[in-house]
């Protein structure tokens, strides 16, 4: 079982999940899975946690 | 008369021999999901394993009640002899009427509740299904229950369920699908817990229903009552205020974690192949298990057609789709989702065809959330549910250069569709493409090729003549 974070892609406006210990605050680039498009966290236009 | 419940359906599959019973004792570990398989893929009976190894007497399985057309027949209290056809059409009379639910108090799948720290999802026979599968899956005949919090719609639909642990189950709702839509809708954004109840063996109408896609905000719960002509039962939840059906045999109550997830599958799919790899699923914390004395879980071990899956959908998708259809103004007569298609294929007769038809099918069927890429239009003169006349129509109609129309799509593609990349399933990207078995609007009537048969190229009178002398040829009844 895993925690999790929802974010918003702000290129596609795609919701996706990414897992909280790894991710979240983390400095981590996440990768959009529906346009690829690469952006931190903090860039997100909506992070529901 | 409409079957109360699952016991009432299994006394009536029992006298007509579409029911078989296993007495000895059979292992849930595969041997139940191996037997069934097999019966599956010689179109057998259902089966009813009475005697689970590791359960105390009284614990069964039963798998495949409508697995074969005879056995939903008997569900829609219909001639167990009647052609598809006629279950097409007795479905889709009846599916106009809706009858209200009827509340009640007391219910027999409340017999038996455990909650909190008693809750033990293993105190129940669910079955490692097949080889590979990621674990024990207690829900693949059910029906699962939601709500969407703002409008009070309820909503039926049929999800896979396997045990993760003792009190909490992992799921794999498709992301395009209903209850999906509702939980990333509606309680994600609050981070709220969706409640939800897993119904497992009810009476066989309501399971068709669950399998069917209603547009969001339609209660299936009246449809089934419809179908059934007479109101379902409901009585609320221990736990939460969903109504679940009172008759059924097991009830699994719990939420929805909107901050958690859990490893689940893969799973013997509807298509006919295990789904991948393991992945990540919504994980369900159970906070009721509620059922009958003597429960019996409805099992249906997904694989290569046929099963439940493909002959239920084949029915309830194409009612479905034939609605729509007309919704947008096709000019449909039928359709037909052949069980070997597995809902990959679907075909649609159309009163007359040509590309701008054909373009306006495959509209429909890519419009929004897309579960099917092959699509073969053909004209009124075809008969939808004879494969022989399709083939025939497709070979010969269809131009393989102007003839195949394509639609590509991202965001709401199936995941479950085999030939796709797993980048594509990941990305749920897609194409469907439609395949126009119809002579082309703007040819003159002269240049139209005149089908060589019976029906088409004889005279009247001559017909009339040789059916009349059919005996007299030595042919027997003429059919």
């Amino acid at each position: 079982m895993a925690t999790i974070f929802w974010v918003t892609c702000p290129q596609c406006q795609g919701e996706f999940y990414c897992h909280k210990e790894e991710l979240r605050h983390k400095k981590i680039q996440l990768l959009c899975p529906y346009c690829s498009h690469r952006f931190l966290d903090e860039e997100s236009p909506k992070i529901v946690e | 008369m409409p079957f109360s419940d699952l016991r009432d359906f299994i006394t009536a599959i029992e006298r007509t021999g579409d029911l078989h019973r296993i007495q000895r004792e059979v292992d849930w570990d595969m041997e139940v999901g191996a037997v069934s398989r097999r019966v599956f893929e010689q179109s057998g009976p259902a089966l009813w394993f009475e005697n689970v190894k590791d359960y105390p007497s009284g614990y069964s399985i039963l798998n495949g009640p409508v697995a074969t057309w005879r056995r939903v027949a008997l569900a829609l209290d219909l001639d167990p002899d009647s052609s598809v056809r006629q279950i097409y059409a007795a479905y889709e009379q009846r599916r106009e009427k809706k009858i209200k639910p009827l509340r009640v108090e007391s219910a027999p799948c409340q017999e038996n509740v455990m909650t909190g720290s008693d809750v033990d999802i293993y105190r129940l026979p669910a079955p490692m299904v097949h080889d590979g599968d990621g674990g024990r899956y207690i829900g693949t005949w059910d029906i699962v229950i939601t709500k969407d919090p703002e409008s009070g719609w309820s909503n039926w639909g049929m999800y896979r369920f396997m045990t993760h642990t003792r009190n909490m189950l992992t799921g794999w709702p498709q992301a395009t699908s209903q209850l999906a839509l509702v939980m990333k809708g509606k309680y994600l954004p609050h981070i709220k817990p969706m409640p939800i109840a897993i119904v497992i063996g009810c009476e066989p109408v309501s399971h068709l229903v669950a399998t069917e896609p209603y547009r969001p905000g339609e209660d299936e719960v009246e449809h089934a009552g419809g179908l059934r002509g007479c109101p379902v039962e409901l009585v609320q939840c221990k736990t939460s205020d969903l109504m679940v059906p009172a008759q059924a045999e097991i009830v699994i109550e719990g939420e929805v974690l909107p901050d958690r997830i859990a490893l689940e599958g893969p799973f013997g799919e509807y298509p006919g192949y295990r789904s991948g790899t393991m992945g990540e699923g919504v994980l369900v914390q159970i906070t009721a298990i509620t059922h009958r004395k003597n429960p019996i879980i409805t099992l249906t071990t997904l694989g290569i057609p046929p099963d439940d899956s493909s002959i239920a959908a084949s029915l309830t998708a194409a009612i479905a789709m034939k609605r729509g259809l007309k919704r947008r103004g096709v000019p449909v007569t039928e359709v037909y989702v052949p069980p070997e298609g597995v809902t990959h294929l679907v075909v649609v007769g159309v009163e007359h065809g040509g590309s701008q038809v054909a373009r306006q099918v495959l509209d429909f069927f890519t419009a929004r959330r897309v579960m099917v890429s092959k699509i073969i239009v053909v004209d009124r003169d075809v008969d939808v549910f004879d494969m022989n006349q399709v083939i025939h129509a497709f070979s010969t109609k269809c131009h393989p250069g102007r003839g195949i129309i394509l639609e590509h799509y991202e965001g709401r593609g199936n995941a479950l569709t085999p030939c796709y990349s797993a980048d594509e399933r990941r990305r749920l990207k897609g194409t469907s493409a439609v395949f126009d078995a119809t002579w082309p609007e703007e040819w003159e009537e002269e240049t139209v090729p005149v089908k060589s048969s019976f029906e088409t190229t004889y005279p009247a009178a001559l017909k009339a003549k040789v059916l009349g002398n059919w005996r007299s040829y030595g042919l027997g009844e003429k059919t």
